[in-house]
């Protein structure tokens, strides 16, 4: 028994599941646009994370809506891909953001370097441990984005 | 007939709360409560929808795979928050006024007092010690260096 024989092709034909189908079409088109927005305006980079994630959310429910309306059970590893790998980037992106290195440049400060002040990391209460001024810019031009 | 009706209810509340969703992390002014009204069509949503589905099929093929997605977001979707979260409260990303209370503050206070008598101590060992000996002091384990409180 293939796929196709478990989920009815095309139950589209009532007027009730088109109707239906037309507003969560609509819907869920206006909640991606104004994610997209969030996307576009976020002051920060966790912002935009955060609605690329409500984004990747929306597209998955969508999915699962037309998986519903027109029976494509195609769609079903697709969902699964998403929703093993959507995390991935909003992990790579706040490593970046929260500046994870810090456990391998804080043997800087044990070799008891003079220039704590050179370098600062964002870090919380102003604590600033010194890192080499090559990585200073890019890492804090990065959080500032 | 019954089920096609509970199915597109369903779906439409998933898709309500899809928008939500998405004017939430548009008008709230937060990065937490962005996150907060962000997170929430990623799992109730998504279990809305698969519920849909499976009024639509009733077959366990479709269904064991849909429980395997329900179960993926159950597990990935704590950790993204998590993690954005902690970046953002370590960058600053979220406004003091608006906290009625800061549980984490007084751990990062007691691992910045914990900090500051480290790395004083590093800095009166750096200075009776010779210059070669820095390179020695490179090599030694560090079990204590960056004070995991949790920020």
């Amino acid at each position: 028994m293939t796929a196709d024989d478990v989920i009815p092709q095309s139950t589209l034909d009532t007027p009730l599941a088109q109707i239906s189908g037309l507003v969560v079409g609509l819907i869920f088109l206006a909640a991606a646009i104004i994610a997209i927005i969030r996307i576009v305006r976020g002051p920060s980079i966790l912002d935009r994370m955060i609605a690329t994630d409500a984004l990747l959310a929306t597209i998955m429910c969508a999915l699962g809506g037309l998986l519903a309306f027109t029976g494509r059970a195609d769609l079903l590893p697709v969902m699964l891909v998403i929703s093993m790998f959507g995390f991935v980037g909003a992990v790579g992106v706040s490593r970046y953001v929260s500046r994870a290195d810090l456990r391998t440049t804080s043997r800087y400060r044990r070799m008891g370097r003079e220039d704590h002040r050179t370098g600062s990391i964002g870090t919380v209460e102003g604590v600033e441990p010194g890192v080499p001024e090559s990585r200073h810019g890019s890492a804090d031009g990065g959080e500032r984005a | 007939m019954i089920l096609d009706v509970i199915s597109a209810l369903c779906i439409i509340g998933a898709a309500l709360m899809s928008l939500a969703a998405g004017i939430g992390a548009l008008r709230f002014p937060d990065l937490l409560s962005r996150m907060h009204a962000a997170s929430k069509p990623q799992l109730f949503g998504l279990v809305l929808v698969m519920f849909a589905v499976g009024l639509q099929t009733l077959h366990w093929g479709p269904i064991s795979t849909m429980i395997l997605i329900v179960l993926f977001q159950l597990f990935t979707v704590p950790v993204a928050a998590h993690m954005i979260g902690r970046a953002g409260y370590r960058t600053k990303h979220l406004r003091r006024s608006m906290l009625y209370r800061d549980e984490l503050d007084d751990a990062v206070a007691r691992a910045h007092a914990r900090d500051v008598a480290e790395r004083e101590r590093a800095a009166a060992e750096s200075a009776s010690a010779a210059g070669e000996q820095d390179a020695a002091a490179d090599r030694t384990t560090h079990h204590d260096d960056e004070p995991d409180a949790g920020r």
